[in-house]
């Protein structure tokens, strides 16, 4: 019979003098057990022989001495030795009660039978009370627990390491292996931190850690990727070991940006990386109510764009083409709808992006200033989940369908504008010829086959058609598909093989009186394949390498004639043809626990294939008509020009504590794809041009230096960072440059230099019912343009602001939940106006008045503010129903604000007018109904 | 309510995107001058004039012209024609000139303080007639209904490349006065008693001069620029140099074009399509990068800006007339450049008109002007009736003051508008 003492103690009640149990204890007394297998060789039966020769009676719980040898005895020895020898080496003490004849064990404590000294006052000599055959003279102090830890409530019990009474340490050591208890594989990388206390270590490749611990009660934080951040309390007696076994974070599953990240911008060593959660962005307010992460990020120090409404990231003073934009690892040339009021990605589908501004990962390149790296939702393999919304503008549903239990699933989202329909229905006469509309919709399935490998495929499709006069018809569609295989090789060793192809088209459709009615396309389409290793050499070293190979074909343009009246010539602009590679290899080099260094290198080779025709230009003359040399000739695939080189990317972190650290980093990187436009801000038609033999491949440079903070268990995180970069070969235009169906664009564009530079302070609040982050940049963008020619020079070859050079850029975003169904969000924005080009008079010419421009962005329009509110309000949250709900309602420019979005000057009648446009000059209200079941 | 605020919302977006535009007051200080050269001389046998100017403040109406220049033209065989400063900004050559296909030509000026600028050689494009010139009903982009004068351009087989244009018009329209009268004002006697002892008078006579049908002309003043770039055939057909909207009295009873056309080379033709693209409208999608553009004309011993164009243009030119009946037959004619439909009578003494005689003099201590004839002699009305009530008392007491019944001056005698001579060109049907 086992005889159950329950004692939930009131740990208070150690402060008596006997028998106290530190813990909740179940003791067993194996009373009545006589018979034994004898060759049954436990700790158990060797006590329930000692118990049937003494005639003492053993407490213990059954669970403790399982798998601890026993010992035969020949019972002449002494009890007192016997349970000594037999109980070494495990966390086990006993006491013995001679009164009674009982023989308790007791894990790793100890049972203290006599008060400490000057217990009852100084003056008072200590009680003595009956001295049983345990020495008490060595006996540690007792560990007692505060009233607050006993109350605490546990998600899992303490646990107890070692046993009291061997040597006496003020820290012992405590080691272990950290197990991924789904799995039941080993987490390397697990940050574990003992709380209020300065120390801290991680888990090697093979999931190990030893800690040095303060002696009695600790408690150990730990966190690591896609792992729940679990606490655990640890009673610390002796030296000793303990698993700790961890649940994979819900993030992991959905493949989320994780909390368990929390420290992650402290700890890791790559700066300027920024992540933004789709999820968790959906209560900021923004035009129309319609999510947006791109938008969001303007929010983040060191991202802006030329203006409200303008498509395209300036990120630390690089140009909109130099940020590669990933959506599931297929570039999207233009993740915008609408001339950038709208992302053209789903905001229910998309998990989040992370954003490197800095030293991007070694498997990254091909673009100067940043990597925009989107990735899509896994979908739900248990069970149906769908969310939609209905907004002003926007349709929006996406499905997440499981299509094998635990193991594949389908996400499909679909959203559409209904904006044409509406405009058609109003009253107003000018805009029942418009048509604005447009449309995106993904897909993605993925596949795990087991813990080792696993498929995700991903198709995407945008559209946007609108048209402003009744004769033309602008559309631009984006169209990308990817497969990606994620697989483990070895235990140390993952691989991925990605598959990419993503095509960006524009047409203008022109139908007018004349005959001149067109048909004009243009298209840009890669294929990347790619092949990526991480090996885990050991617990210094990890090591990220691959190859990757990018085909491009672009048709510059065409146009055509629209039917049989238009005389328009059909031109054919050749196609461009090339190929880009990279070789990567790169080292997260754990040098100590506070220094942790990323040492990358990436050689970047570019070839312009033919078929294609190239002139060559006199030397040291400008490039025009009249200069050309020679016109050659490619044959196809034969090689017009290569360029290429290695692109470092170097990165360190020194932590100074564990949540404060100083980073810095050095990269250099390649581009060999250009935009043209000669439009101050980005259009939906500007084009992508590959560098060939007179078009150089922009470079850039940056170093950047950062202290990042976190306060309060990551609740606050305070960050400043500061870069410089300079770029080299940057694109720009002729004045009055006409680039679009140009065979000969090199005869316009300049190359010249740029410098940027900044300093990028960050303030957030992670958790509460208060949260969202202030951020405010100061920094500069100058671009420089020199020749020997007048004509190939822009402002007289000195350094100007480039169009979106606005040096103070202060963003607030706060969300304040009131209750549960009730949260409250803002969102102001502050930026100095834009550079723009001013005139310094009037001309006339030809009978008429003109504006005489001088140099280029001497001028700034004015500042830039404006305050979003909005207010979430949840449907109820009764378990039983079809759907959960939820309302956004939203004022976008609460403070109409008539923000300038350009000036320009209008010749009319032969005067010159000066006219300044905005986008929204008002506030806008929005209503958007949101469901998820 | 959400409805409405859909609509609310969609409304200012759309008003955002299209129609969000108003002027402002551009706070610019002229910073620097620049000399400003409109050198745009022809293949025609006469005397050609080349402009120089300033650039100028908003503020100001007109440019300073750029005095004391030398300026020469010269040819690749160093002959040289001299332009001569007939009046302020204005350089005329000496003689009728003419410019010889296959030469090339350079533009030197030099300013007073020395400074001097010269052109790149420019040659002249072949000439090109204007094969017709058609006036089209059409409803534009606009949704307006009216007359599109639309050109057919046969281009030089002899020529390689696309052609470019330059089109300038000059248009001519007849006016008739919808209330013409044979009567005019005659005598207007505004001196009192106290003068030649007679009292105010107005008189009509038989008119001297005729003023129902009236010439008018106006001259383009944008930049019309057409190419056959994106054409396969090097001529031109429907391209719209002028749009008239069918209320535009312009085009009421018989209207004329000169449509003038300049044959440019491609270089110059960029030049007037970055200057157009600078002074248009531009949409919300494209905001083009402004700058200094660049001319083919350049500062040879110092630093200083330099704007405009010396070009070089086959000339030549094409007429067309049409009656509003011919396109739009049976329909109502736009309506006249005023608003005619009100008469009025105004009186020839004001009301409260009071005289007094003091030693022997009369003296005016009432109200004193006549609005007859202040109405008279501002030019502002002309005569339509005469009043048969004129001093027929009311029930009052009081006597009419209008002798006359009157129309705004316009709709009596065209030559508000116009001149009543008809110019040399104009052939009625």
């Amino acid at each position: 019979m086992h005889a159950l003492n329950k004692n939930v103690s009131n740990l208070r009640d150690v402060l008596l003098l006997f028998l106290c149990f530190l813990t909740t204890a179940i003791l067993v007394s194996q009373e009545g057990q006589t018979t034994v297998n004898t060759d049954d060789n436990t700790l158990r039966s060797t006590l329930l022989r000692l118990e049937g020769d003494t005639g003492y009676r053993f407490f213990f719980l059954e669970d403790w001495i399982t798998d601890i040898e026993g010992k035969t005895f020949d019972g002449n020895e002494n009890l007192n030795d016997i349970l000594t020898e037999l109980l070494e080496g495990t966390d086990l003490n006993f006491y013995i009660l001679e009164s009674e004849k009982r023989v308790f064990l007791l894990k790793n404590a100890v049972v203290y039978d006599q008060l400490p000294n000057r217990f009852f006052g100084n003056t008072q000599d200590s009680v003595s009370t009956a001295n049983e055959n345990t020495s008490v003279t060595n006996l540690p102090p007792p560990i007692f627990l505060t009233e607050e830890q006993q109350n605490k409530e546990r998600k899992r019990p303490i646990v107890r390491v070692g046993k009291s009474g061997s040597q006496q340490k003020s820290r012992y050591t405590l080691q272990g292996r950290a197990i991924n208890l789904s799995s039941g594989e080993v987490v390397p990388d697990l940050a574990i931190r003992v709380k209020e206390a300065n120390v801290f270590t991680a888990t090697d490749a093979q999931g190990r850690y030893s800690i040095e611990l303060p002696a009695g009660y600790n408690v150990l934080s730990v966190s690591a990727m896609g792992i729940q951040n679990m606490e655990q309390e640890v009673i610390m007696y002796s030296d000793g070991s303990f698993d700790l076994f961890l649940d994979e974070s819900l993030e992991r599953l959905d493949e989320v940006v994780v909390e368990a990240d929390a420290a992650k911008n402290v700890e890791e060593a790559i700066t300027g990386s920024e992540q933004i959660d789709s999820e968790e962005s959906k209560n900021i307010p923004l035009v129309l109510g319609e999510r947006n992460i791109l938008e969001i990020a303007k929010a983040l120090p060191g991202i802006s764009s030329a203006g409200e409404g303008a498509t395209g990231l300036n990120v630390r003073g690089g140009k909109t083409d130099q940020n590669l934009v990933l959506l599931d690892d297929a570039v999207i040339y233009n993740p915008q709808h609408f001339f950038g009021i709208f992302q053209a990605l789903n905001p229910f589908t998309t998990a989040g992006v992370d954003i490197y501004k800095g030293a991007p990962p070694v498997e990254f390149g091909g673009r100067l200033s940043s990597v925009l790296d989107i990735h899509t939702k896994n979908g739900n393999v248990e069970k149906l989940a769908g969310e939609g919304s209905i907004g002003p503008v926007t349709g929006n549903l996406a499905l997440e369908i499981p299509i094998k239990k635990d193991t594949s699933s389908l996400v499909i989202g679909a959203r559409g504008a209904y904006a044409d329909w509406i405009l058609r229905s109003l009253d107003e006469e000018s805009l029942n010829n418009s048509e604005a509309s447009f449309f995106d919709g993904i897909l993605k399935y993925h596949h795990r086959f087991s813990e080792n490998s696993e498929i995700k495929g991903t198709a995407y499709y945008s559209r946007d058609a609108f048209s402003i006069t009744s004769d033309s018809l602008y559309n631009y569609s984006n169209r990308l598909f990817s497969a990606r295989w994620d697989h483990k090789l070895t235990e140390t060793t993952n691989g991925a093989l990605l598959l990419a192809n993503s095509d960006y088209r524009f047409g203008i459709d022109f139908d007018g009186e004349a005959n001149n009615d067109f048909d004009l396309n243009y298209n840009v389409n890669e294929t990347e394949l790619k092949y990526k290793l991480r090996t885990r050499l050991n617990d210094k070293h990890a090591l990220d390498y691959g190859i990757s190979g990018k085909y491009y074909s672009v048709n510059p343009g065409s146009i055509e004639p629209l039917n049989n009246e238009s005389d328009v010539q059909s031109t054919f602009i050749d196609e461009e043809q090339a190929f880009e590679g990279a070789l990567f290899i790169g080292d997260e080099y754990k040098i100590s626990d506070r220094l942790l260094v990323n040492l990358g290198v990436r050689y970047a080779f570019f070839a312009a294939l033919g078929p294609g025709t190239q002139r060559t230009y006199a030397e040291g003359q400008p490039r025009n008509e009249s200069t050309v040399v020679d016109t050659l000739s490619f044959s196809s695939g034969e090689i017009i020009e290569t360029y290429g080189g290695p692109e470092a990317r170097v990165s360190a972190r020194y932590l100074f504590t564990p949540d404060f650290s100083i980073k810095a980093s050095f990269n250099n990187a390649y581009q060999f794809i250009h935009t043209l436009s000669n439009n101050t801000t980005v259009s939906p038609i500007d084009t992508w041009k590959l560098s060939d033999a007179n078009i150089r491949p922009q470079t850039g440079y940056q170093a950047s230096l950062g202290l990042y903070k976190n306060f309060k268990d990551n609740e606050y995180e305070l960050s400043l960072e500061g870069y410089y970069k300079s770029l080299d070969d940057v694109l720009d235009f002729r004045t009055g440059a006409n680039l679009f169906l140009n065979e000969n664009v090199e005869t316009e564009v300049l190359q010249g230099d740029g410098k940027a530079y900044g300093i990028e302070f960050l303030a957030k609040k992670n958790k509460g019912d208060f949260n969202g982050w202030l951020s405010y940049t100061y920094s500069r963008s100058l671009y420089r343009f020199d020749s020997e020619f007048s004509e190939e020079r822009i402002n007289n070859g000195d350094f100007f602001p480039s169009n979106f050079d606005r040096p103070h850029d202060v963003s607030l975003i706060a969300n304040y939940r009131l209750t549960k169904r009730y949260s409250f969000s803002a969102n102001f924005v502050y930026q100095t106006g834009r550079p723009v080009t001013f005139p310094i008079g009037t001309f006339r010419f030809n009978n008429a008045d003109f504006v005489a421009f001088s140099n280029r962005n001497e001028f700034r329009i004015p500042d830039f503010y404006r305050l979003d509110l909005g207010v979430n309000i949840e449907g109820n949250h009764k378990k039983q129903k079809l759907a959960h709900s939820f309302v956004t309602i939203s004022v976008y420019n609460v403070l109409g604000r008539n923000n300038p979005y350009s000036v320009f000057f209008v010749t009319e009648d032969g005067e010159v007018r000066a006219l300044q446009s905005s986008i929204f000059a008002i506030p806008i209200p929005s209503i958007t109904y949101n469901f998820k079941f | 309510m959400k409805r409405k605020m859909i609509w609310l919302g969609l409304l200012c977006l759309m008003h955002g995107l299209i129609g969000c535009v108003e002027e402002f007051d551009a706070q610019i200080n002229n910073l620097e001058t620049a000399l400003v050269v409109d050198a745009r001389l022809t293949n025609e046998l006469r005397p050609q004039s080349i402009l120089l100017s300033n650039t100028f403040d908003f503020d100001a109406i007109d440019p300073n012209p750029e005095t004391g220049a030398e300026v020469v033209l010269v040819d690749d065989l160093n002959n040289t024609i001299d332009f001569i400063e007939d009046s302020p900004g204005v350089y005329t050559s000496a003689n009728a000139m003419q410019l010889t296909q296959g030469r090339t030509y350079t533009l030197e000026i030099t300013r007073t303080d020395g400074s001097r600028f010269l052109s790149t050689p420019q040659e002249l494009p072949s000439e090109t007639a204007i094969a017709a010139i058609t006036p089209t009903r059409v409803i534009n982009n606009s949704g307006l209904e009216g007359v599109a004068i639309v050109l057919d351009v046969e281009g030089n087989s002899a020529d390689t490349g696309p052609d470019y244009y330059r089109y300038e018009y000059l248009e001519t329209t007849k006016i008739v006065a919808p209330d013409f009268n044979p009567f005019a004002w005659d005598e207007v006697d505004y001196d009192f008693f106290c003068e030649d002892d007679d009292p105010w008078d107005v008189t009509i006579a038989v008119r001297q001069d005729p003023a129902k049908v009236c010439f008018a002309s106006a001259n383009s003043n944008d930049l019309i620029l057409a190419s056959t770039e994106e054409l396969v055939t090097n001529s031109l057909e429907g391209f719209e140099v002028r749009f008239l909207s069918k209320e535009n009295y312009y085009i009421a009873h018989r209207y004329s074009i000169l449509v003038k056309q300049y044959h440019l080379d491609a270089e110059a033709a960029s030049f007037y399509q970055t200057l157009s693209d600078f002074s248009n409208n531009e949409s919300v999608f494209s905001n083009v990068q402004t700058g200094l553009i660049e001319g083919n004309i350049n500062a040879e011993n110092t630093d200083d800006l330099v704007l405009g164009y010396f070009e070089l243009s086959s000339y030549s030119e094409k007429r067309m007339f049409f009656n509003y009946t011919d396109l739009f037959p049976d329909e109502e004619l736009p309506p006249y450049v005023i608003n005619c439909e009100f008469a009025s009578e105004p009186p020839l003494y004001p009301e409260g008109f009071h005289a007094t005689e003091i030693d022997g003099k009369i003296v005016i201590d009432g109200t004193s002007n006549s609005p007859l004839i202040d109405g008279i002699l501002a030019g502002l009305i002309g005569y339509h009736d005469t009043n048969e009530n004129y001093q027929v008392l009311d029930a009052d007491g009081e006597p009419d003051r209008a002798p006359f019944v009157v129309k705004p001056l316009g709709c009596v005698d065209c030559r508000e508008f116009g001149s009543n001579v008809a110019p040399e060109f104009w052939i009625e049907e």
